[in-house]
């Protein structure tokens, strides 16, 4: 995260959840980032976001996630119905909108390593963080 | 499915307190964009 600002990045996480739920979600976590929601998906759409299917979902790479999630401790919170479909994606932009990198999940497990991310960031601003 | 371009002033979001907003409003530089699957 650090890095990211050291670059001077902007980083937004939009989820398809309801704004009054993500500020829900919001106030337990605090997360260093600005959280927009989405609910009619029309964003998602606009980046090809689409919905999964099921064996992508519960794939055996999925499966190996989850447990390894587990393994640490974490636990899996329980926020309400959701739907376990929609594919995530993650996307570099410069302020022009050009797209720097994009990448749409094909399965839950499947997200660029952050080095990847930190990477195409640095050549676009043509900075080296410390 | 290749963007090339895309206009961030056209791509409307909502705020946490559920006001309409823009990716333009909150690029400076670069922007990370990450969607979630869930929020489980």
């Amino acid at each position: 995260m650090d890095q990211f600002k050291a670059l001077g990045a902007t980083i937004i996480v939009v989820s398809f959840a309801q704004p009054e739920r993500l500020a829900y979600y919001q106030k337990i976590h605090q997360w260093p980032f600005t959280l927009l929601a989405d609910p009619d998906r029309s964003a998602y759409s606009y980046f090809g976001l689409k919905r999964l299917s099921w064996y992508r979902v519960f794939s055996f790479s999925t499966m190996r996630l989850y447990l390894e999630i587990l393994r640490k401790g974490r636990r899996v919170e329980n926020y309400g119905k959701d739907d376990y479909l929609q594919s995530g994606g993650d996307f570099l932009l410069n302020d022009k909108g050009l797209i720097l990198f994009e990448h749409r999940s094909r399965d839950p497990s499947d997200r660029p390593p952050v080095t990847t991310l930190l990477e195409i960031a640095r050549g676009a601003t043509g900075k080296t963080t410390i | 499915m290749v963007l090339e371009t895309i206009p961030l002033e056209r791509v409307w979001l909502l705020d946490l307190a559920g006001r309409k907003t823009n990716l333009k409003e909150h690029t400076n530089n670069i922007l990370l964009l990450i969607f979630l699957r869930h929020l489980a």
